[in-house]
Protein backbone atom coordinates (compact mmCIF):
# COMPACT_ATOMS: atom_id res chain seq x y z
CA UNK A 1 0.00 0.00 0.00
CA UNK A 2 0.98 3.42 -1.26
CA UNK A 3 0.69 6.23 1.81
CA UNK A 4 1.61 9.51 2.48
CA UNK A 5 3.81 11.42 0.04
CA UNK A 6 6.76 11.65 2.73
CA UNK A 7 9.30 10.88 0.49
CA UNK A 8 8.58 13.72 -2.60
CA UNK A 9 7.02 10.54 -4.56
CA UNK A 10 3.65 8.77 -5.08
CA UNK A 11 3.01 5.68 -6.22
CA UNK A 12 1.04 5.32 -9.33
CA UNK A 13 -2.35 3.07 -9.10
CA UNK A 14 -4.04 1.27 -11.75
CA UNK A 15 -3.09 2.56 -15.12
CA UNK A 16 -0.33 3.84 -14.05
CA UNK A 17 -3.11 7.60 -13.89
CA UNK A 18 -1.39 8.66 -10.38
CA UNK A 19 0.91 11.59 -10.90
CA UNK A 20 4.48 10.67 -9.88
CA UNK A 21 5.84 14.26 -8.19
CA UNK A 22 9.32 15.40 -6.80
CA UNK A 23 9.70 17.63 -4.31
CA UNK A 24 12.19 19.15 -2.67
CA UNK A 25 13.36 21.38 0.62
CA UNK A 26 15.23 23.64 -1.87
CA UNK A 27 12.06 24.22 -3.48
CA UNK A 28 10.29 25.53 -0.03
CA UNK A 29 12.91 28.00 0.62
CA UNK A 30 12.78 29.50 -2.65
CA UNK A 31 8.70 30.10 -1.70
CA UNK A 32 7.51 33.03 0.21
CA UNK A 33 8.35 31.70 3.45
CA UNK A 34 12.33 31.61 2.91
CA UNK A 35 12.50 33.72 6.01
CA UNK A 36 11.35 30.43 7.79
CA UNK A 37 14.01 28.56 5.97
CA UNK A 38 10.95 26.46 4.56
CA UNK A 39 9.75 25.13 7.95
CA UNK A 40 6.48 26.43 9.27
CA UNK A 41 6.72 27.49 12.87
CA UNK A 42 3.59 27.11 15.49
CA UNK A 43 4.67 31.14 16.01
CA UNK A 44 3.69 31.73 12.37
CA UNK A 45 0.55 29.43 12.25
CA UNK A 46 -0.81 31.01 15.49
CA UNK A 47 0.60 34.15 14.09
CA UNK A 48 -1.38 33.35 10.53
CA UNK A 49 -4.89 32.66 13.07
CA UNK A 50 -4.61 36.36 14.18
CA UNK A 51 -5.64 37.27 10.01
CA UNK A 52 -9.11 36.00 10.65
CA UNK A 53 -10.09 39.12 12.47
CA UNK A 54 -6.94 41.52 12.23
CA UNK A 55 -6.57 41.17 8.45
CA UNK A 56 -3.40 39.73 6.37
CA UNK A 57 -1.99 43.30 6.01
CA UNK A 58 -1.99 43.67 9.90
CA UNK A 59 -3.55 47.15 9.74
CA UNK A 60 -7.09 45.68 10.76
CA UNK A 61 -10.68 46.36 9.33
CA UNK A 62 -13.10 49.16 10.40
CA UNK A 63 -13.26 48.51 14.38
CA UNK A 64 -11.07 45.58 13.78
CA UNK A 65 -7.62 46.37 15.40
CA UNK A 66 -4.30 46.58 13.86
CA UNK A 67 -1.23 44.18 14.71
CA UNK A 68 1.40 45.35 12.78
CA UNK A 69 3.63 48.10 13.51
CA UNK A 70 4.51 46.54 17.23
CA UNK A 71 8.08 46.04 17.98
CA UNK A 72 8.78 42.63 19.55
CA UNK A 73 8.77 43.74 23.10
CA UNK A 74 5.64 45.90 22.47
CA UNK A 75 3.46 42.96 20.93
CA UNK A 76 4.46 40.69 23.81
CA UNK A 77 3.62 43.68 26.39
CA UNK A 78 0.12 43.98 25.16
CA UNK A 79 -0.88 40.23 25.05
CA UNK A 80 0.43 39.27 28.28
CA UNK A 81 -1.75 42.37 28.86
CA UNK A 82 -4.96 40.71 27.78
CA UNK A 83 -3.61 37.67 29.84
CA UNK A 84 -3.35 39.19 32.86
CA UNK A 85 -5.49 41.77 32.85
CA UNK A 86 -7.77 42.19 29.76
CA UNK A 87 -9.70 45.34 31.35
CA UNK A 88 -11.81 47.25 29.16
CA UNK A 89 -11.64 44.05 26.58
CA UNK A 90 -14.10 42.05 24.98
CA UNK A 91 -12.64 39.64 23.39
CA UNK A 92 -8.96 39.38 23.44
CA UNK A 93 -8.46 38.42 26.87
CA UNK A 94 -10.18 35.13 26.11
CA UNK A 95 -8.06 34.30 23.94
CA UNK A 96 -4.74 35.10 25.36
CA UNK A 97 -5.85 32.99 28.36
CA UNK A 98 -4.89 30.18 26.04
CA UNK A 99 -1.57 30.62 25.61
CA UNK A 100 1.70 29.69 27.30
CA UNK A 101 3.94 32.56 27.83
CA UNK A 102 6.27 31.79 25.63
CA UNK A 103 3.56 31.37 22.87
CA UNK A 104 2.94 34.87 23.56
CA UNK A 105 6.62 35.34 22.81
CA UNK A 106 7.38 33.89 20.27
CA UNK A 107 4.51 34.97 18.10
CA UNK A 108 5.00 38.58 19.21
CA UNK A 109 8.47 38.22 17.64
CA UNK A 110 6.90 36.38 14.21
CA UNK A 111 4.39 39.18 14.14
CA UNK A 112 7.52 42.21 14.58
CA UNK A 113 9.62 40.24 12.44
CA UNK A 114 7.32 39.29 9.42
CA UNK A 115 6.87 40.69 6.01
CA UNK A 116 3.78 42.34 5.79
CA UNK A 117 2.23 42.24 2.41
CA UNK A 118 0.98 46.02 2.25
CA UNK A 119 -1.66 45.18 -0.20
CA UNK A 120 -4.07 47.88 -0.43
CA UNK A 121 -6.93 47.46 1.66
CA UNK A 122 -10.12 47.02 -0.54
CA UNK A 123 -12.51 47.43 2.31
CA UNK B 1 -17.90 26.65 -20.30
CA UNK B 2 -14.96 28.89 -19.59
CA UNK B 3 -11.53 28.44 -20.48
CA UNK B 4 -10.86 28.15 -16.83
CA UNK B 5 -12.97 24.78 -16.59
CA UNK B 6 -10.12 22.58 -18.53
CA UNK B 7 -10.67 19.31 -20.09
CA UNK B 8 -8.82 16.71 -19.07
CA UNK B 9 -6.31 16.90 -21.77
CA UNK B 10 -5.72 20.30 -21.12
CA UNK B 11 -5.48 19.59 -17.74
CA UNK B 12 -2.84 17.18 -18.12
CA UNK B 13 -0.78 19.30 -20.26
CA UNK B 14 -1.32 21.88 -17.49
CA UNK B 15 -0.06 19.34 -14.89
CA UNK B 16 2.70 17.90 -16.95
CA UNK B 17 3.84 15.32 -19.80
CA UNK B 18 0.59 13.12 -20.40
CA UNK B 19 -0.35 13.43 -16.52
CA UNK B 20 2.69 10.86 -15.66
CA UNK B 21 5.48 13.75 -14.07
CA UNK B 22 8.53 11.57 -13.96
CA UNK B 23 9.89 12.04 -10.46
CA UNK B 24 13.58 13.99 -10.06
CA UNK B 25 14.61 11.94 -7.93
CA UNK B 26 14.36 9.70 -4.88
CA UNK B 27 13.84 11.25 -1.21
CA UNK B 28 16.44 13.94 -0.43
CA UNK B 29 17.76 14.07 -4.06
CA UNK B 30 15.00 15.50 -6.06
CA UNK B 31 15.77 19.06 -8.05
CA UNK B 32 13.74 22.36 -7.25
CA UNK B 33 11.00 22.53 -10.15
CA UNK B 34 8.75 24.91 -8.60
CA UNK B 35 7.51 26.05 -12.25
CA UNK B 36 3.89 25.30 -12.92
CA UNK B 37 4.07 22.94 -15.91
CA UNK B 38 7.39 20.92 -13.29
CA UNK B 39 6.82 18.85 -10.47
CA UNK B 40 4.89 20.57 -8.36
CA UNK B 41 2.70 18.92 -6.46
CA UNK B 42 -1.17 19.02 -6.70
CA UNK B 43 -3.74 20.15 -4.12
CA UNK B 44 -7.28 19.88 -5.01
CA UNK B 45 -9.87 21.29 -2.87
CA UNK B 46 -13.62 20.36 -3.39
CA UNK B 47 -16.06 23.36 -1.79
CA UNK B 48 -15.71 26.83 -1.98
CA UNK B 49 -17.43 28.02 1.04
CA UNK B 50 -15.33 29.39 4.19
CA UNK B 51 -13.07 26.26 4.71
CA UNK B 52 -12.63 25.23 1.17
CA UNK B 53 -11.43 28.93 0.00
CA UNK B 54 -9.26 29.41 2.67
CA UNK B 55 -7.55 26.31 2.22
CA UNK B 56 -7.00 26.77 -1.35
CA UNK B 57 -5.39 30.52 -0.45
CA UNK B 58 -3.74 29.47 2.23
CA UNK B 59 -1.69 26.23 0.60
CA UNK B 60 -0.70 28.86 -1.50
CA UNK B 61 -0.05 31.55 1.03
CA UNK B 62 2.53 29.04 2.57
CA UNK B 63 3.89 27.36 -0.63
CA UNK B 64 3.49 29.04 -3.80
CA UNK B 65 5.04 26.23 -5.29
CA UNK B 66 1.96 24.23 -5.23
CA UNK B 67 -0.06 23.70 -7.43
CA UNK B 68 -3.94 24.44 -6.48
CA UNK B 69 -7.31 23.98 -7.98
CA UNK B 70 -10.39 24.85 -6.20
CA UNK B 71 -13.55 22.74 -7.69
CA UNK B 72 -16.54 24.89 -7.09
CA UNK B 73 -19.76 24.84 -8.96
CA UNK B 74 -21.01 28.09 -7.91
CA UNK B 75 -19.37 31.40 -9.69
CA UNK B 76 -20.13 32.98 -6.18
CA UNK B 77 -20.51 32.07 -2.34
CA UNK B 78 -23.35 33.70 -0.19
CA UNK B 79 -22.39 33.37 3.38
CA UNK B 80 -24.36 32.10 6.08
CA UNK B 81 -23.35 34.25 8.61
CA UNK B 82 -24.29 37.72 8.20
CA UNK B 83 -27.29 36.56 7.01
CA UNK B 84 -29.56 37.27 9.49
CA UNK B 85 -28.65 40.99 9.61
CA UNK B 86 -30.01 40.75 6.46
CA UNK B 87 -33.44 39.22 8.01
CA UNK B 88 -33.46 41.81 10.38
CA UNK B 89 -33.48 44.19 7.43
CA UNK B 90 -30.04 45.78 8.06
CA UNK B 91 -27.96 44.19 5.85
CA UNK B 92 -28.37 43.82 2.09
CA UNK B 93 -28.02 40.35 1.16
CA UNK B 94 -25.36 41.17 -2.02
CA UNK B 95 -22.99 42.66 0.36
CA UNK B 96 -22.48 38.84 1.31
CA UNK B 97 -21.62 37.18 -1.64
CA UNK B 98 -18.01 36.60 -2.30
CA UNK B 99 -16.93 35.47 -5.71
CA UNK B 100 -13.38 33.63 -6.90
CA UNK B 101 -11.57 36.02 -8.56
CA UNK B 102 -9.35 36.99 -5.72
CA UNK B 103 -8.43 33.22 -5.36
CA UNK B 104 -7.65 33.02 -9.21
CA UNK B 105 -6.12 35.96 -10.27
CA UNK B 106 -4.19 37.30 -7.05
CA UNK B 107 -2.98 34.03 -5.77
CA UNK B 108 -2.62 31.53 -8.25
CA UNK B 109 -5.74 29.05 -7.45
CA UNK B 110 -6.69 26.93 -10.43
CA UNK B 111 -10.70 27.49 -10.04
CA UNK B 112 -12.77 25.50 -12.39
CA UNK B 113 -16.44 25.56 -12.14
CA UNK B 114 -18.32 22.45 -11.87
CA UNK B 115 -19.63 19.80 -9.23
CA UNK B 116 -17.22 16.94 -8.28
CA UNK B 117 -19.35 13.94 -8.38
CA UNK B 118 -17.41 11.27 -6.89
CA UNK B 119 -13.44 10.07 -5.46
CA UNK B 120 -11.46 7.70 -7.02
CA UNK B 121 -9.13 7.32 -3.90
CA UNK B 122 -7.16 4.38 -4.98
CA UNK B 123 -6.49 5.90 -8.61
CA UNK B 124 -5.66 9.62 -6.95
CA UNK B 125 -8.79 11.08 -9.08
CA UNK B 126 -12.29 13.34 -8.10
CA UNK B 127 -14.89 12.74 -11.02
CA UNK B 128 -16.35 15.56 -11.98
CA UNK B 129 -19.62 16.21 -14.01
CA UNK B 130 -17.92 17.82 -17.28
CA UNK B 131 -14.15 18.36 -16.46
CA UNK B 132 -13.35 14.79 -16.80
CA UNK B 133 -11.35 13.39 -13.92
CA UNK B 134 -9.09 15.77 -11.68
CA UNK B 135 -5.96 14.03 -10.20
CA UNK B 136 -4.49 14.94 -7.27
CA UNK B 137 -1.75 14.37 -4.86
CA UNK B 138 -3.63 15.60 -1.87
CA UNK B 139 -6.98 16.48 -1.63
CA UNK B 140 -9.48 18.56 0.73
CA UNK B 141 -12.79 18.20 0.60
CA UNK B 142 -14.65 20.86 2.35
CA UNK B 143 -18.79 19.65 1.57
CA UNK B 144 -20.69 22.15 4.22
CA UNK B 145 -23.96 20.29 5.16
CA UNK B 146 -26.74 18.61 3.73
CA UNK B 147 -30.19 18.36 5.55
CA UNK B 148 -31.97 15.27 6.74
CA UNK B 149 -35.57 15.48 6.38
CA UNK B 150 -35.98 11.51 7.07
CA UNK B 151 -37.82 11.86 10.52
CA UNK B 152 -39.96 15.26 9.96
CA UNK B 153 -43.26 13.61 8.58
CA UNK B 154 -44.85 15.80 5.77
CA UNK B 155 -41.78 18.00 4.91
CA UNK B 156 -39.15 17.66 2.16
CA UNK B 157 -36.39 19.49 0.09
CA UNK B 158 -39.07 19.57 -2.26
CA UNK B 159 -40.86 22.41 0.30
CA UNK B 160 -38.31 24.96 0.63
CA UNK B 161 -39.71 27.68 -1.05
CA UNK B 162 -42.67 27.42 1.20
CA UNK B 163 -41.17 26.48 3.94
CA UNK B 164 -37.46 27.50 3.69
CA UNK B 165 -34.79 26.40 5.81
CA UNK B 166 -32.24 29.50 5.00
CA UNK B 167 -29.63 27.75 6.46
CA UNK B 168 -27.66 27.71 3.19
CA UNK B 169 -26.18 31.64 2.13
CA UNK B 170 -27.87 33.49 -0.51
CA UNK B 171 -31.81 32.68 -2.21
CA UNK B 172 -33.24 30.93 0.74
CA UNK B 173 -32.22 33.76 2.76
CA UNK B 174 -34.68 35.74 0.45
CA UNK B 175 -37.14 33.03 0.59
CA UNK B 176 -37.36 33.51 4.12
CA UNK B 177 -37.46 37.51 4.06
CA UNK B 178 -40.03 37.82 1.58
CA UNK B 179 -42.08 35.76 3.24
CA UNK B 180 -41.36 37.66 6.79
CA UNK B 181 -42.30 41.17 4.86
CA UNK B 182 -45.46 39.76 3.49
CA UNK B 183 -46.64 38.60 7.06
CA UNK B 184 -49.31 40.78 8.19
CA UNK B 185 -49.04 42.67 11.97
CA UNK B 186 -50.09 40.16 14.23
CA UNK B 187 -48.66 37.07 12.65
CA UNK B 188 -46.99 34.36 14.14
CA UNK B 189 -43.21 33.23 13.11
CA UNK B 190 -42.33 30.02 13.99
CA UNK B 191 -38.59 28.39 13.74
CA UNK B 192 -38.24 24.90 14.82
CA UNK B 193 -34.29 24.39 15.95
CA UNK B 194 -32.20 21.75 15.02
CA UNK B 195 -30.89 18.95 17.10
CA UNK B 196 -26.93 18.84 17.47
CA UNK B 197 -24.85 18.56 15.75
CA UNK B 198 -25.45 21.64 13.59
CA UNK B 199 -23.80 24.39 11.72
CA UNK B 200 -23.91 27.71 13.88
CA UNK B 201 -24.90 26.87 16.81
CA UNK B 202 -26.29 30.18 18.00
CA UNK B 203 -27.59 31.03 14.37
CA UNK B 204 -31.25 30.13 15.21
CA UNK B 205 -31.43 32.38 18.14
CA UNK B 206 -29.72 35.08 16.69
CA UNK B 207 -32.25 34.99 14.03
CA UNK B 208 -35.29 34.94 16.37
CA UNK B 209 -33.86 37.75 17.80
CA UNK B 210 -33.38 39.58 14.73
CA UNK B 211 -36.32 39.01 12.69
CA UNK B 212 -37.69 40.29 16.42
CA UNK B 213 -35.95 43.34 15.88
CA UNK B 214 -37.45 43.56 12.42
CA UNK B 215 -40.99 42.95 13.65
CA UNK B 216 -40.80 45.23 16.65
CA UNK B 217 -40.22 48.38 14.49
CA UNK B 218 -42.64 47.05 11.45
CA UNK B 219 -45.04 44.65 13.03
CA UNK B 220 -45.27 44.94 16.86
CA UNK B 221 -48.01 42.76 17.36
CA UNK B 222 -46.58 39.88 15.92
CA UNK B 223 -44.74 36.97 17.85
CA UNK B 224 -42.10 34.33 17.19
CA UNK B 225 -42.23 30.98 18.65
CA UNK B 226 -39.02 28.80 18.39
CA UNK B 227 -39.90 25.39 18.56
CA UNK B 228 -36.37 23.60 19.61
CA UNK B 229 -34.97 19.97 19.62
CA UNK B 230 -33.02 20.50 22.56
CA UNK B 231 -33.07 21.62 26.13
CA UNK B 232 -30.46 24.60 26.06
CA UNK B 233 -28.55 26.53 23.74
CA UNK B 234 -25.39 28.28 22.83
CA UNK B 235 -25.20 31.64 24.48
CA UNK B 236 -28.67 30.70 26.34
CA UNK B 237 -28.41 33.18 29.21
CA UNK B 238 -26.82 36.32 26.83
CA UNK B 239 -29.87 35.73 24.29
CA UNK B 240 -32.40 35.52 27.00
CA UNK B 241 -30.91 38.62 28.76
CA UNK B 242 -31.07 40.50 25.18
CA UNK B 243 -34.59 39.16 24.67
CA UNK B 244 -36.48 40.36 28.19
CA UNK B 245 -34.57 43.96 27.83
CA UNK B 246 -35.10 44.41 23.82
CA UNK B 247 -38.48 42.68 23.01
CA UNK B 248 -40.51 42.02 26.40
CA UNK B 249 -42.66 38.69 25.18
CA UNK B 250 -42.46 39.00 21.85
CA UNK B 251 -40.15 35.77 21.77
CA UNK B 252 -41.22 32.35 23.48
CA UNK B 253 -38.93 29.52 23.49
CA UNK B 254 -40.13 25.71 24.19
CA UNK B 255 -37.09 23.43 24.69
CA UNK B 256 -37.63 19.83 23.46
CA UNK B 257 -38.76 18.87 27.15
CA UNK B 258 -41.62 20.89 27.46
CA UNK B 259 -43.02 19.75 23.65
CA UNK B 260 -40.66 21.70 21.17
CA UNK B 261 -39.56 18.39 19.24
CA UNK B 262 -40.65 18.73 15.69
CA UNK B 263 -42.84 15.46 14.20
CA UNK B 264 -44.95 16.77 11.60
CA UNK B 265 -45.24 19.43 9.24
CA UNK B 266 -48.37 20.21 7.19
CA UNK B 267 -47.26 22.68 4.44
CA UNK B 268 -50.79 23.28 2.92
CA UNK B 269 -51.58 24.07 6.35
CA UNK B 270 -48.95 26.71 7.40
CA UNK B 271 -49.15 24.54 10.12
CA UNK B 272 -46.00 22.55 12.47
CA UNK B 273 -46.86 19.46 15.13
CA UNK B 274 -44.33 18.69 17.93
CA UNK B 275 -44.49 16.64 20.99
CA UNK B 276 -45.07 13.46 18.93
CA UNK B 277 -48.05 15.22 16.78
CA UNK B 278 -49.76 16.47 20.27
CA UNK B 279 -49.25 20.22 20.00
CA UNK B 280 -50.10 21.79 16.91
CA UNK B 281 -48.78 25.38 15.90
CA UNK B 282 -50.10 27.38 13.25
CA UNK B 283 -47.57 29.69 11.67
CA UNK B 284 -47.88 32.26 9.15
CA UNK B 285 -44.04 31.87 8.64
CA UNK B 286 -42.13 29.06 9.22
CA UNK B 287 -38.88 28.55 8.81
CA UNK B 288 -37.77 25.02 9.78
CA UNK B 289 -34.16 24.50 10.02
CA UNK B 290 -34.06 20.31 9.45
CA UNK B 291 -31.26 17.97 11.22
CA UNK B 292 -28.02 18.13 9.36
CA UNK B 293 -25.12 15.69 8.26
CA UNK B 294 -21.94 16.32 6.17
CA UNK B 295 -22.43 17.43 2.55
CA UNK B 296 -23.42 14.99 -0.15
CA UNK B 297 -20.19 15.12 -2.27
CA UNK B 298 -18.44 13.81 1.14
CA UNK B 299 -21.58 10.65 1.25
CA UNK B 300 -20.97 9.97 -2.41
CA UNK B 301 -16.90 10.04 -1.50
CA UNK B 302 -17.85 7.21 0.89
CA UNK B 303 -16.14 9.62 3.86
CA UNK B 304 -19.06 9.36 6.24
CA UNK B 305 -19.55 7.79 9.55
CA UNK B 306 -22.75 6.02 10.67
CA UNK B 307 -23.93 9.33 11.93
CA UNK B 308 -23.34 11.40 8.26
CA UNK B 309 -20.25 13.49 9.66
CA UNK B 310 -16.46 12.62 8.55
CA UNK B 311 -14.15 11.44 11.22
CA UNK B 312 -10.82 12.80 10.78
CA UNK B 313 -7.17 12.68 12.81
CA UNK B 314 -7.79 15.91 14.71
CA UNK B 315 -4.25 16.90 14.17
CA UNK B 316 -4.02 16.73 11.04
CA UNK B 317 -7.35 16.47 9.10
CA UNK B 318 -6.81 13.35 7.68
CA UNK B 319 -9.83 11.56 6.88
CA UNK B 320 -9.95 7.95 8.62
CA UNK B 321 -11.23 6.74 5.57
CA UNK B 322 -9.07 7.48 3.11
CA UNK B 323 -4.92 8.55 3.09
CA UNK B 324 -4.22 11.66 1.42
CA UNK B 325 -7.58 12.56 1.50
CA UNK B 326 -8.64 15.64 3.87
CA UNK B 327 -11.88 16.94 5.54
CA UNK B 328 -12.13 20.28 7.16
CA UNK B 329 -16.01 22.83 7.72
CA UNK B 330 -18.92 22.12 8.98
CA UNK B 331 -18.52 18.55 7.73
CA UNK B 332 -15.37 16.81 9.71
CA UNK B 333 -15.92 15.42 13.17
CA UNK B 334 -13.87 18.25 15.04
CA UNK B 335 -15.83 18.09 18.49
CA UNK B 336 -15.43 20.39 20.89
CA UNK B 337 -15.23 22.72 18.05
CA UNK B 338 -18.18 24.14 17.12
CA UNK B 339 -19.27 24.09 13.08
CA UNK B 340 -18.67 27.75 12.41
CA UNK B 341 -17.50 29.66 9.80
CA UNK B 342 -14.54 30.76 12.14
CA UNK B 343 -13.59 27.26 12.81
CA UNK B 344 -13.31 25.89 8.62
CA UNK B 345 -11.33 29.44 8.43
CA UNK B 346 -8.92 27.83 11.25
CA UNK B 347 -9.32 24.12 10.03
CA UNK B 348 -7.76 25.57 6.43
CA UNK B 349 -4.69 27.15 7.64
CA UNK B 350 -3.97 23.70 9.49
CA UNK B 351 -4.24 21.87 7.18
CA UNK B 352 -2.29 23.41 4.59
CA UNK B 353 0.45 22.98 6.89
CA UNK B 354 0.00 19.64 7.25
CA UNK B 355 -0.64 18.68 3.79
CA UNK B 356 3.04 20.92 3.12
CA UNK B 357 4.45 19.10 5.97
CA UNK B 358 3.16 16.03 4.57
CA UNK B 359 4.55 16.47 1.30
CA UNK B 360 7.90 17.51 2.84
CA UNK B 361 7.94 14.30 5.07
CA UNK B 362 8.31 17.15 7.92
CA UNK B 363 6.95 15.61 11.20
CA UNK B 364 3.51 17.32 11.76
CA UNK B 365 2.52 20.00 14.10
CA UNK B 366 0.29 20.00 17.28
CA UNK B 367 -1.34 23.29 16.59
CA UNK B 368 -3.73 26.01 18.53
CA UNK B 369 -6.69 26.83 16.83
CA UNK B 370 -8.95 29.51 17.51
CA UNK B 371 -12.67 30.51 17.36
CA UNK B 372 -14.62 33.72 17.60
CA UNK B 373 -18.22 33.97 17.01
CA UNK B 374 -20.06 37.29 17.00
CA UNK B 375 -24.05 37.47 17.65
CA UNK B 376 -26.07 39.88 17.33
CA UNK B 377 -29.34 40.42 19.18
CA UNK B 378 -30.08 44.28 17.91
CA UNK B 379 -27.84 45.88 15.50
CA UNK B 380 -26.36 47.43 18.79
CA UNK B 381 -26.28 44.65 20.84
CA UNK B 382 -23.68 41.64 20.33
CA UNK B 383 -21.95 39.19 22.36
CA UNK B 384 -19.29 36.50 21.82
CA UNK B 385 -18.18 33.58 22.53
CA UNK B 386 -14.12 32.40 21.82
CA UNK B 387 -12.06 29.24 22.27
CA UNK B 388 -9.02 27.98 21.81
CA UNK B 389 -8.24 24.81 21.07
CA UNK B 390 -5.20 22.37 21.42
CA UNK B 391 -4.46 19.67 18.73
CA UNK B 392 -3.00 16.92 20.19
CA UNK B 393 -2.53 13.35 20.45
CA UNK B 394 -5.07 13.14 17.48
CA UNK B 395 -7.48 15.11 19.74
CA UNK B 396 -8.65 18.25 20.09
CA UNK B 397 -9.20 19.86 23.55
CA UNK B 398 -10.42 23.29 24.50
CA UNK B 399 -7.78 25.11 26.50
CA UNK B 400 -9.12 24.90 30.35
CA UNK B 401 -9.37 28.88 31.51
CA UNK B 402 -9.31 30.34 28.16
CA UNK B 403 -12.08 31.13 25.65
CA UNK B 404 -15.84 31.53 27.38
CA UNK B 405 -19.00 33.67 26.73
CA UNK B 406 -18.92 37.40 26.83
CA UNK B 407 -19.73 38.54 30.33
CA UNK B 408 -23.72 38.23 31.68
CA UNK B 409 -24.94 41.70 32.81
CA UNK B 410 -22.78 43.98 31.12
CA UNK B 411 -23.33 47.41 30.26
CA UNK B 412 -25.25 48.41 27.04
CA UNK B 413 -22.08 50.26 26.20
CA UNK B 414 -19.70 47.04 26.13
CA UNK B 415 -22.86 45.27 24.01
CA UNK B 416 -22.58 48.19 21.44
CA UNK B 417 -19.09 47.71 21.12
CA UNK B 418 -19.07 44.16 21.12
CA UNK B 419 -21.88 45.11 18.50
CA UNK B 420 -19.73 46.98 16.25
CA UNK B 421 -16.87 44.74 16.78
CA UNK B 422 -19.33 42.26 14.41
CA UNK B 423 -19.32 43.63 11.02
CA UNK B 424 -15.61 44.49 11.16
CA UNK B 425 -14.98 40.67 12.33
CA UNK B 426 -17.51 40.25 8.96
CA UNK B 427 -15.40 41.98 6.59
CA UNK B 428 -11.99 40.93 8.35
CA UNK B 429 -13.04 37.52 7.88
CA UNK B 430 -14.83 37.37 4.55
CA UNK B 431 -11.53 38.92 3.22
CA UNK B 432 -9.08 36.43 5.10
CA UNK B 433 -11.09 33.48 3.23
CA UNK B 434 -11.73 35.08 -0.12
CA UNK B 435 -8.97 37.63 -1.00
Amino acid sequence: MFNKLRFGLSLGAAGGAAVLLAWSAVGAAESGQADQGGEITRAQMIAYSCFSCHDRTGEGIKSMPPISGFSEEQMAAMLKDFKDNGDGVTVMDRHATGYSDEDIREVAAYLANMEWPGEVDDE
Amino acid sequence: MSNRALSRRDFIKLAGAGGITAAAGMAGCAAPKPSRSGDAARVVVVGGGPGGASAAKYLKLYEPNLEVTLIEPKRAYYTCFGGNWYLGGFRDLETLRHDYRALEYRHGVQVIHDKAIDLDAPGYQVKTENSGDISYDKLVVAPGIDFDYGDIEGLSSADVEAIPHAWEGGKQYAVLRSQLLEMEDGGTFILCAPPDPFRCPPGPYERASLVAHYLKENKPKSKILVLDEKDSFSKQGLFEEAWKELYGDMIEWVPAEEGGSLSRVSVSERKVFTDGGEQEHKGDVINVVPPQKAGRIAQQMGLTDADGWCPIDQVTFESTVHDDVYVIGDACVADPMPKSGHVANNHAKVVAVSIINSLMGREQMEPTTVNTCYSLAAPDWGFTVAHVFEHRDGEIHSVEGAGGLSPADESRGFRAREADFAPAWYAAITKDIFR
